[in-house]
């Protein structure tokens, strides 16, 4: 195999949704044709989305380089240059060792623990994960370490939950290691449901066998014989990646019973959700593997004592997990060594919105969000400016430009009102109106309560409807009282963290991003111009060359004149609907 | 105990309790709208949030909310009022505020949470719900619109009923409750979560727009059809009962109710009700005065008794009768006619009372059955034949993790939820027994110092029990030996295994060796409180206790104790055994004059050709009933009955509880209660009688029967008896390959339930039920009429293909007009009982 080519594609969801698999065809065929021993091999999400779809061209002597935004139109040269005549194509290369790229700077400051090895290796083989020290953790443990010492050994490394509410894993694996019911059980939590979120998605889709293994040493510790993987059946990927990672295990002995001698068994299944939110929450999750609809219940008694069928039951999620082999094989100790006082290790982000390399990253615990944005993210999309970013999903919060040079750490981002949540980081620019960002986010909510508490069922729909009529330019300015007082009560009184959190996107805009409130409601202004029944558009008459394109797209005949000569826009008709500013040519539409 | 404040105040409550539990304790109201105490807390509504103030400060719903040691709790702080001001606010956005036309104002919590917190006013707006009201599903109107999400008609339907019809369907402010694909209502109809709806969502078809609820007089009393005896409350508005609900919690049903309970009543307003006396002439029933129909009956009586004896007149009651009317009917026909010709409802629902009787000293229990650990639900599809106490098994069962046993000829509803489905022979459930106690006495799983010290006949037992090795076992029952064995492994290791039977199915005469045969269980293993007998009618247990049986005497006295009661009574009591019911309808039958008492023998015994026979050949045939029954159609004399609703007096239910019927009504027209027709009936015959209140009757009865009020718990003693499986199924062959089942029916219960059009409504036709297996290789769809033949006669049916049940059984549920009666053999008289068998028939197309 060393003396062979290597020719990967990056075939992560985004890869595929970049035209990965037109590009993977392409080569197949490609190298076929030109009769090359070079090997086609796929792998998942290396992180830089931004550049799907992405080739990594390896040499016979191990040596890489990234191809970015290859198309089926670029492998003639890729394979003619590179592979058959050995010279790399300079101007596409994303990363290269010795080749200076702008992309460079995406990667430096990141600390791979969790995404390891995607993008790096086959997510489909178990041979390549063994390569990388796979299963040697699981193996560690079950030779040489008791419950309990994977237990201090979890506690010691300062493992904090990477769903979003940051729970010491360690002290939950105790629990559920302290109740002697029998049968326990142990579940992944890959219901990643955030808007914008899919760093769970792509761990699975690029390294399934990390989350399989973090099961294992966890079921292990907490005595469970059997556990479910509830990932939502919108990740087909995800889903059909772990059933042959599942098999592969089975096959392989990690997995089953008596495993690799120890007396230890354990049984997998897959439980695909069907895509509601709610379901996040553990115990609305339990209750839909038990065929139930996934409503949440009141705690306690917590799953530890009382979950999966009644019976004590472990819940981590997919990025929690992954971390645990490299924790057992690095030692608690050196994944304590990253990080700030109390949020220990790295934590992988989503970047999305308008930020230039949207991706996924890893980066340690401490580093400011500004670091995260500006140096790994690139900064802003046309260099416009940074307004804020959104953390958490629909339960974090916006975070203002002022407050970014906090920290990656737990508390220092619930402080600003916005929560770690399981890693969706949605940048934002001068253009989002974040009244509109705030309607967005509890359009979501309310949409996904499940029904059950009033105030999460009926309060949501009110404060979506007073955010609505707030954007529509019909507010009141008692609706800023009605929607701090209603956010308090949903709140206060809800009963799982759905509720709970729900108003927080409000509540941090408003507290942020107060006076866009009352642009909107006084001035029946849109500071963003996103607003669009908040809007005018008239004709910039210096500008104008009276074409009459204007005339010719608006659906309603609002926009009027004689050819050659500047056009007006009759406001009574105009339904804001834009096609004007689109269409001109001579950007003479002025949109206040 | 946990101490923690309220208020201000301290309280110790136990470990386990919610903070509602205690506040209610401390007589502290906290408003709710989805809790309920029958059901687990969801904690959805979030009006009964309280405020902590220590140790975690915050809110918490006190239904959902357990107490802990220390914890400070205040009720209605002004953040708490805010809050469930608010909540309220949020419900009647959508909330239509149509009080005026829902039949829910006045007892709607709601209504009565916005008049308590002053909801004047609304800040927020939104447009009302608008979805399409039910009008199609049956007895239960739904609509949805003023639906808050309470969830408990869901959970009570689930939780309680077993049987989910409906959930919660969409997300968000789109959740609402619905079936599956918005279909009407297909369920049990028991109405549960009609009561159990805090708002107008889900109202009473029989009830609507008849009434304002405050404008109903409210009557408590006790249901009439099966032998629980559930407390419920009638709605009562000028003469008319208008709607029923569940009543006292510390009573069997704990506020439940079945279907026959909630909708059953309104046979008691039914046109068809006799309203006037009437007397034969000239071949034809006309209504004449109660004077002239009595003095009638009173000449004619005589005539009989002087011409051929006090023997030549017998008298049959009906388990429907209060104890002081059955009381003092057989009091009429011994002291009265002077005979002890008297009996009920065939006679054969007492036989297992008194098999408990004599072996266990008490006639069961079914309240705590919901706190075992076993439950061996033995020849008892409960969801059909005493649905309330269905509810308790399925607590048991879900909610304590029971082990359940069903042991049954065909599958029932409780099957899915069995450890173990027996499915056995028709007719075999002794040896199945037998079978058990086999196993455990040679496993050594039984108690033997119970056995010992508490016990009586082991040896003899034993002996009997021996014989039924497993593998005789399964040549009788059909029933596995490894199931035989695991489930008296699991009876017998369980710590309060219960054993409940229903009473009076096929095969006829057999109930008290059944009884007896789980009796042995019971003993052996040392569980005396865990048997559970559930009589079918009202009042099965008074009727057998009173003494509306041929050879007993109220208290079930011998004839020979007659003594003390010719002393009270102030008559010569027949020292002779009198006929019963059977040998009243035999062939060789003398009877000249019979008086029936609310019975029906032509629905009520086998073989009702020859039953009419006789009823043709009487001389005189009185009948006294509420309508005029097939039975009534043939009498010279009929007089016309008040319904329970109408009188006064007590039922004693199937754990022996003497409970009280109230009068909510009037009896319609000239119809008057049994207890006045017969005390007059009686005084006119020369045998004085004058009772001014059922309380004075029953005050003699507790002279004469000191433990009217029958012992509740086993005392101390028990026997020990062996007994043997019968040969109980007649031959199969080509002719009659089909046994024969018999069920029974939610829906109906003996003959008054035809007269209920809630009950016809839901359930109107009888079918025979058979597996598509049978279907399909006698060519006969479902859906279609067929004949079912046996030995005996006919009956025509519909035929439902069910699949659960096993090949080469049939299944005719207890409808009326099933013509179940038609089908069964005369039960023959053998060593001094008569014995019943299970018949086999024949499915032809019709």
């Amino acid at each position: 195999m060393e003396d062979k080519w290597r020719v990967v594609v990056g075939l992560g969801s985004c890869g595929a949704a970049s035209g990965g698999r037109g590009v993977y065809d392409a080569l197949k065929e490609g190298i076929d044709q030109r009769e090359l021993s070079a090997i086609l091999e796929e792998t998942g999400c290396i992180g830089m989305c931004y550049n799907e779809v992405l080739v990594d061209v390896i040499d016979p002597k191990g040596r890489r380089t990234l191809y970015k935004e290859v198309t089926p139109e670029k492998i003639d040269r890729i394979l003619d240059e590179h592979v058959i005549e050995g010279k790399p194509i300079t101007e596409w290369i994303s990363l290269s060792e010795g080749v200076v790229t702008e992309d460079d700077a995406f990667l430096k400051d990141q600390k791979r623990i969790v995404l390891r090895n995607c993008g790096l290796i086959s997510p489909e083989s178990i041979e390549e994960y063994q390569a990388k020290d796979g299963y040697q953790a699981l193996e560690r443990v079950l030779k040489d370490m008791s419950p309990d010492q994977v237990i201090s050994e979890i506690l010691d490394s300062g493992l904090r939950g990477r769903g979003g509410a940051g729970f010491p894993t360690g002290l939950k694996w105790r629990f559920a290691a302290q109740s002697d019911t029998k049968p326990k059980y142990f579940i992944c939590n890959a219901d990643e449901g955030d808007p914008g979120a899919f760093m769970d998605r792509s761990v699975l889709e690029g390294d399934p066998h990390s989350v399989l293994e973090g099961m294992l040493i966890g079921a292990y510790t907490i005595g469970a014989e059997a556990g479910y993987i509830y990932v939502r059946a919108e990740y087909p990927l995800a889903v059909a990646r772990l059933k042959i990672a599942i098999r592969a295990a089975k096959e392989h002995g990690f997995l089953g019973q008596d495993i690799l001698g120890s007396n230890f068994s354990f049984d997998l299944k897959i439980k695909e959700g069907a895509g509601a939110f709610v379901c996040g929450e553990e115990t609305a999750l339990i209750a839909s593997i038990e065929g139930k609809r996934g409503m949440p219940r009141i705690r306690p008694p917590f799953p530890a004592v009382s979950g999966l069928w009644g019976k004590p039951t472990n819940i981590n999620n997919v990025e929690t997990l992954a971390n645990i082999p490299w924790i057992i094989l690095n030692g608690a100790k050196a994944f304590a060594s990253l990080g700030t006082e109390k949020s220990k290790g790295s934590k992988v982000f989503a970047l999305a919105g308008k930020i230039k390399r949207g991706g996924l990253v890893e980066v340690p615990m401490g580093l400011s969000l500004r670091e995260v944005i500006f140096d790994i993210g690139g900064g802003i999309k046309e260099d416009r400016e940074f307004k804020a970013v959104q953390m958490g999903g629909p339960s974090g919060g916006c975070i203002p430009a002022h407050l970014l040079d906090t920290p990656i750490d737990y508390d220092a981002i619930t402080a600003t009102g916005a929560i770690m949540g399981s890693g969706g980081m949605v940048v934002m620019d001068e253009t989002t109106c974040m009244v509109d960002i705030a309607r967005f986010f509890l359009n979501f909510t309310q949409a996904e309560s499940c029904g059950k508490c009033t105030f999460c069922r009926i309060g949501t729909k009110r404060m979506l409807e007073v955010l609505e009529r707030i954007c529509e330019g019909k507010g009141r300015m008692e609706d800023i009282g009605l929607l701090e007082e209603l956010s308090e009560s949903i709140k206060t009184t809800s009963l799982c963290g759905l509720g709970q959190t729900a108003p927080n996107p409000v509540l941090t805009t408003l507290r942020y991003f107060r006076d866009e409130y009352e642009a909107h409601i006084i001035d029946k202004r849109c500071p963003a111009k996103s607003c669009r029944p908040l809007l005018t558009f008239t004709v910039i008459e210096e500008l104008c060359t009276g074409c009459g394109l204007c005339a010719k797209v608006c659906p309603v005949d609002a926009a009027k004149g004689k050819k050659k000569e500047p056009y007006t826009i009759d406001q009574a008709l105009c339904t804001k609907c834009g096609q004007c500013l689109a269409k001109c040519k001579f950007e003479a539409i002025r949109v206040e | 105990m946990i101490t923690l404040t309220i208020d201000g105040r301290e309280i110790q409550v136990e470990e386990g309790a919610t903070i509602l539990q205690a506040a209610e304790k401390m007589g502290i109201r906290i408003p709710t709208l989805c809790h309920d105490r029958r059901l687990l807390p969801v904690g959805a509504c979030r009006i009964c949030l309280v405020e902590v103030e220590n140790p975690r400060p915050g809110l918490v719903p006190a239904c959902a909310t357990l107490v802990a040691e220390g914890l400070v709790i205040k009720t209605a702080t002004d953040k708490v009022k805010k809050v469930r001001k608010t909540i309220l606010e949020l419900l009647l956005i959508n909330h239509p505020l149509d009080c005026p036309v829902c039949d829910k104002a006045g007892e709607c919590s709601l209504q009565d949470l916005t008049y308590e917190y002053g909801v004047s006013e609304n800040r927020f707006s939104g447009k009302k719900a608008a979805l399409r009201i039910d009008v199609v599903s049956p007895l239960i109107e739904r609509n949805l619109n003023r639906c808050i999400l309470c969830g408990k008609c869901v959970r009570i339907c689930d939780e309680l009923m077993d049987v989910a019809e409906t959930g919660f369907i969409g997300r968000g402010y789109e959740a609402r409750v619905g079936t599956d694909f918005d279909r009407p209502l297909d369920c049990e109809f028991c109405g549960q979560c009609l009561d159990i709806c805090p708002v107008g969502a889900l109202t009473s078809r029989l009830f609507k727009h008849r009434g304002r609820v405050w404008e109903l007089e409210k009557v408590e009393t006790t249901c009439a059809y099966c032998g629980l005896g559930c407390a419920f409350t009638l709605g009562v508005k000028r003469g008319k009962i208008l709607k029923a609900r569940g009543a006292d919690s510390s009573s069997i049903n704990d506020e439940n109710l079945c279907v026959r309970g909630h909708f059953g009543w309104g046979y008691i307003h039914h046109p068809e009700r006799l309203t006037k006396p009437l007397l034969k002439k000239e071949g034809r029933l006309v209504a004449v005065s109660w004077k002239e129909a009595l003095h009638e009956a009173v000449r004619r009586f005589r005539q009989i008794k002087e011409k051929v004896g006090p023997d030549a007149l017998a008298g049959i009651g009906s388990p429907r009768l209060t104890n002081e009317e059955v009381y003092l009917f057989q009091r009429f026909i011994r002291a009265g006619l002077g005979t002890n010709n008297i009996d009920h409802a065939g006679g054969y629902g007492h036989a297992g009372l008194s098999a408990l009787k004599d072996s266990l000293g008490y006639p069961g229990t079914v309240k705590n059955l919901q706190d075992s650990d076993c439950i061996l639900l033995l020849r008892s599809d409960l969801s059909e034949t005493h649905p309330v106490a269905g509810i308790k098994v399925n607590l048991a069962v879900k909610r304590g993790r029971a082990a359940l046993i069903v042991a049954n000829p065909y599958p029932i509803k409780f099957s899915r939820h069995a450890k173990q489905s027996l499915i056995y022979r028709p007719g075999n459930e002794i040896a199945l027994l037998n079978g058990m106690v086999r196993v455990m006495i040679e496993e050594n799983l039984i108690n033997r110092e119970f056995v010992n010290t508490s016990t009586s006949g082991f040896d003899a037992m034993s002996k009997v029990a021996a014989a039924y090795t497993p593998d005789k076992v399964k040549e009788l029952t059909g029933v596995e030996p490894a199931a035989v064995i695991e489930a008296a492994r699991t009876y017998a290791r369980a710590e309060r295994p219960a054993i409940v039977i229903s009473a009076g199915y096929a095969p006829l005469g057999e109930d008290d060796r059944l009884v007896q045969a789980a009796i042995n269980l019971a003993l052996i293993t040392g569980n005396p409180e865990g048997i559970a007998y559930l009589v079918e009618r009202n009042n099965s247990s008074g009727a057998f206790w009173m003494g509306a049986v041929p050879s007993l005497l109220p208290g079930r006295q011998p004839l020979k104790n007659k003594g003390e009661f010719e002393e009270v009574w102030g008559a010569a009591l027949p020292g002779k055994e009198g006929m019963s019911a059977l040998d009243i309808f035999n062939e060789q039958s003398v009877i000249r004059g019979l008086y029936l008492v609310g019975e029906n023998p032509l629905a009520a015994c086998p073989d009702p050709v020859r039953t009419r026979q006789v009823l043709e050949e009487l001389e005189l045939l009185v009948v006294q009933d509420l309508f005029l029954t097939e039975v009534a159609a043939m009498a010279d004399i009929v007089f016309p009955a008040a319904g329970f609703a109408e009188k006064e007096g007590t039922y004693t239910n199937t754990e022996g509880r003497v409970q009280e019927i109230k009068p909510a009504l009037t009896p319609v027209g000239e119809a008057r209660p049994d207890l006045d027709i017969i005390s007059e009936l009686s005084r006119l015959m020369g045998h004085e009688m004058s009772y001014s209140s059922a309380a004075e009757v029953r005050a003699e009865i507790k002279k004469l029967v000191p433990d009217f009020e029958q012992a509740k718990a086993f005392e101390g003693k028990g026997k020990l008896v062996g007994i043997e499986q019968r040969d109980v199924v007649e031959e199969i062959s080509k002719d009659y390959p089909l046994i024969l089942m018999d069920g029974g029916l939610r829906f109906h219960s003996g003959s008054l339930s035809r007269y209920s059009s809630a009950l016809t409504g839901v359930s109107p036709e009888a079918r025979v039920e058979m597996s598509s297996l049978d279907a399909k290789s006698n060519e006969i769809e479902g859906g279609r009429q067929v004949k079912v033949r046996s030995r005996y006669g006919e009956t025509l049916l519909q035929v439902a293909v069910n699949d659960r049940l096993p090949q080469g059984r049939v299944l005719i549920r207890r409808y009326p007009k099933s013509g179940l009666m038609n089908l069964l053999p005369q039960p023959e008289f053998k060593d001094g009982r008569y014995e019943g068998k299970i018949c086999t028939v024949k499915v032809v197309k019709a």
